[in-house]
């Protein structure tokens, strides 16, 4: 019985797409805030002193199991000036009205004098 | 443990993906694993001390949100190797382990057999590769835990 890759054919037997997704960002999230850190020669102890978090609590977030929310993931950013998701742009459409070869909408119909015009003609 | 018998680890995954209640945990728990362990190492926070007097590990980590309930019993050797274990889930309302009556059995099975694995690699039944990246063991060794 083969039993060197028990965890990658459960993975394989139930394909989760979205718990990959979550379990990848997640990580990324977190390694992006250790990156961070270790640049700026901080300890998550230190985070959880910037946040006016528990270090417990911090550690918690950082562990890659959590499931953060977004407005945890704010507050990292806005105390570390640092973005960790990125959304992209929103577009700015223009709008421009081109005519191409138009010809005018108003129907030509017969001119007709005015009945004014005729009476005034009268007069003559 | 015969070619046919289960391992521990697969009767912990068995018994769980049979549950929707913990498929989601069970399939996190094993992405994390799949993904982080061998590319970060097992880093000694990434699981919590579960041990009475042996080093006893489980997963999810520490500080992992007490709604996943979900525990894995293990034995962290190195940041290489890990022996995992079987589990279940915990009981919310209790603290100990040793007080839950799903995981008890599971987690002084998992003791028992951490200070056996250390014994032997006292005992050089189990040895390390030069480098400690692997360990190397008889293909039939048996453990005996009374």
């Amino acid at each position: 019985m083969e039993r060197n890759n028990i965890i990658s054919d459960f993975l394989n037997e139930f394909n989760r797409p979205d718990l990959e997704k979550f379990v990848e960002k997640n990580t990324a999230i977190t390694d992006k805030i250790y990156a961070v850190l270790e640049e700026r020669g901080l300890k998550p102890a230190d985070l959880a002193k910037m946040l006016d978090k528990s270090p417990s609590e911090v550690s918690k977030w950082l562990s890659g199991m959590h499931n953060l929310t977004l407005k945890s993931i704010t507050k990292i950013e806005a105390v570390l000036g640092i973005d960790l998701v990125h959304i992209d742009a929103q577009k700015e459409y223009v709008y421009l009205k081109i005519k191409v070869n138009e010809k005018k909408s108003a129907v030509e119909t017969p001119f007709e004098p005015s009945h004014y015009t005729k009476e005034v003609a009268g007069y003559y | 443990m015969g070619d046919d018998e289960k391992s521990l680890f697969e009767d912990f995954i068995d018994f769980h993906k049979a549950d929707k209640k913990w498929l989601d945990d069970l399939i996190i728990m094993n992405l994390w694993l799949f993904k982080n362990i061998p590319n970060k190492g097992a880093q000694e926070d990434f699981f919590r001390h579960e041990g009475i007097k042996s080093d006893t590990k489980g997963l999810p980590p520490k500080y992992v949100e007490t709604k996943n309930l979900l525990r894995l019993y293990c034995y962290r050797a190195n940041n290489n190797v890990v022996f995992l274990f079987n589990g279940r889930s915990k009981t919310k309302s209790v603290s100990k382990a040793q007080d839950c009556p799903n995981v008890r059995e599971h987690f002084h099975l998992a003791n028992k057999i951490v200070v056996k694995l250390n014994e032997l690699f006292k005992e050089k039944e189990i040895q390390w590769t030069k480098d400690y990246s692997d360990i190397i063991i008889e293909k039939n060794l048996v453990i005996e835990i009374e």
